[in-house]
């Protein structure tokens, strides 16, 4: 069952340019040079029920842009979207109900207050009954590993915790749609592993779709079976993450260790792997050599920076 | 509706548990305006009567004069309650994006939070009033009644919803304006000028008093301070409501129109 069907989506900004300088400003309050922007054009897709599908590209390339479309907060400029069997600029209750978007960089708890007080404020606008939403914060609390926490001002806490008890937040009504972007943009390694974890297991137990954004690999690799690559605001790239190294990675990866300890790492096309091999070893001294299909991340950072025909 | 009761009272306990967090700020915000007013009103009126050889100023005496002036700013503030709503700030810095997400109204949140306000200053108002009766002891021509209060009370309820719808369309311009500080100062000055918190309106002269009355500025301070010193018929009082009633859905209509072109500009921050 699709759960979010995209049909032709473009999307248009207009942007007002200023030149540097006081002249220039002084310009401007009479006339402003405007540029009308491409955020998205014409982009389709749909996504499944219990489906995590990663939301890749360079900055710029319309992955947030995207998000917001679906979660309604901005208006699309063509094309159709429908969400859970709704257009999600109408803004129906029933629809904010079953979706939550988690933006890594921005807070939307109240930050003189703990979550506490946050949630319970929380369980009143989603109408949480009570039993479930004891049940759901020690759940998630325990999950996340800060139950120790939830009494404490938001803003006294650490970034790690301030993004774990804005997950928590966002998930507490139980979502049958979640719009994660950048969720762990700014976290150190633990955190982050902590986070990717939190996700997998509520994915699990839940099945929500889930449209991840994130800028780091291990976050998409770990969590998406499937991926939309976005470039300059078009769909490049849509389908499983697995077989775009095998589609698009036209290189293996040859590592050689030496004799003497010392390591070669290079990156050769299919056709050539055998000859180059045969090259490397008449000029060293090789102790053992392995043939790989170069990393995932690898691929996608080159279709980013460079198109498909490169990757 | 059971639900939705419960929503507003959490909103409402929220607000007051953030107004609590700051409480300092909240005892000398009280402390400046409550004695500082009482302090200037007292010099400056007494100068003005010394120079005049009548007894009555505007109609007022020279203690209902002093009570007026206190009352006056502490009512101003009262009403203005959130003063800003940041409805200008949620749109610059994307604030506004948990509003859209969330199963709420924006705007009823908005105005809980701007009621809890005003009804958080409204007990420093009469925190003042002891004050001052145990410092200046009120006019005799005062005649405390529990019906003026009752009055006042739903004054500054219908005056503060009047603020918010106003203060609420200087600050939506926020959607095609770098800044509307400027807006909102210009409201400010327009309230404080014919609301009558820096004068009493009947110290202007009788044309610009009945211009006044059609303005929907008059309600928020003169009726009610005049309605809580015991000196306004009930007749007049309800007048003053339905203009200000009339203009919350005046201004509330256009609000809506505006808010809807706004929205379709809204970017989220960033695009």
């Amino acid at each position: 069952m699709n759960m979010i069907k995209v049909e032709n989506l473009s999307k248009t900004f207009t942007i007002t340019l200023k030149d540097p300088g006081l002249k220039a400003s002084i310009r401007s309050i009479f006339t402003q040079k405007k540029i009308t922007k491409f955020a998205l054009k014409n982009i389709s897709f749909e996504v499944k029920a219990g489906e995590i599908v990663g939301l890749i590209g360079a900055n710029g390339a319309g992955k947030t842009t995207l998000s917001k479309i679906l979660s309604g907060i901005i208006h699309r400029s063509s094309g159709n979207v429908t969400v859970l069997g709704t257009d999600p600029w109408k803004r129906e209750i029933k629809y904010r109900k079953k979706m939550s978007l988690i933006m890594g960089q921005k807070a939307s708890l109240w930050w003189d207050l703990p979550a506490l007080d946050c949630y319970q404020l929380l369980k009143e606008i989603y109408q949480i009954p009570d039993d479930e939403f004891k049940t759901r914060v020690e759940f998630l609390s325990k999950t996340m590993g800060i139950s120790d926490q939830l009494k404490v001002q938001i803003r006294k806490l650490s970034l790690g915790e301030r993004m774990k008890v804005e997950l928590i937040a966002a998930l507490l009504h139980n979502p049958q749609v979640i719009y994660l972007d950048e969720p762990t943009i700014g976290l150190d390694l633990t955190a982050q592993k902590a986070v990717r974890k939190f996700l997998r297991e509520y994915q699990t137990q839940y099945y929500p779709c889930m449209i991840l954004t994130s800028h780091y690999m291990e976050d998409i690799v770990e969590l998406c079976e499937r991926i939309i690559i976005l470039k300059e605001g078009e769909i490049v790239y849509d389908g499983p993450l697995k077989e775009i190294t095998s589609k698009y990675g036209n290189e293996k990866q040859i590592l050689l260790t030496l004799m003497n300890g010392e390591i070669i790492k290079e990156n050769v096309p299919r056709n050539l792997l055998g000859e180059r091999i045969n090259s490397l070893l008449s000029v060293h001294d090789v102790q053992d050599v392995s043939v790989t299909e170069i990393e995932i991340s690898e691929v996608i950072e080159r279709i980013i920076s460079k198109g498909m025909s490169h990757a | 509706m059971k639900n939705h009761l419960r929503l507003i009272y959490s909103i409402f306990q929220m607000e007051l548990r953030t107004i609590l967090a700051y409480r300092t700020s909240f005892w000398i915000n009280f402390l400046g305006t409550s004695l500082g007013q009482i302090g200037i009103s007292y010099f400056l009126w007494s100068a003005i009567f010394q120079k005049t050889s009548d007894h009555q100023i505007g109609g007022m005496t020279f203690p209902m004069m002093i009570l007026y002036s206190v009352l006056a700013p502490m009512t101003v503030r009262t009403v203005m309650g959130l003063a800003m709503l940041d409805i200008n700030q949620d749109i610059y810095t994307g604030g506004l994006n948990k509003f859209i997400i969330y199963p709420i109204n924006y705007f009823e949140y908005k105005w809980i939070q701007q009621i809890t306000q005003s009804f958080s200053k409204l007990i420093q108002l009469f925190v003042a009033i002891a004050i001052y009766t145990l410092l200046i002891k009120l006019p005799v021509e005062f005649h405390f009644k529990i019906s003026h209060l009752i009055y006042f009370i739903i004054n500054i309820f219908i005056s503060s919803s009047l603020f918010f719808v106003m203060e609420a369309l200087m600050e939506v311009v926020a959607f095609w304006a770098e800044n509307v500080w400027s807006l909102s100062v210009l409201l400010r000055f327009l309230i404080y000028l014919f609301s009558g918190a820096w004068l009493a309106l009947s110290l202007f002269p009788k044309w610009s008093q009945s211009i006044m009355s059609f303005l929907p500025f008059k309600g928020i301070v003169y009726t009610s301070v005049k309605m809580l010193m015991g000196e306004l018929p009930v007749k007049d009082w309800l007048q003053v409501q339905f203009v200000s009633i009339i203009w919350i859905f005046i201004l509330g209509l256009l609000f809506t129109v505006v808010w809807k072109k706004g929205r379709l500009t809204y970017t989220g921050v960033g695009i």
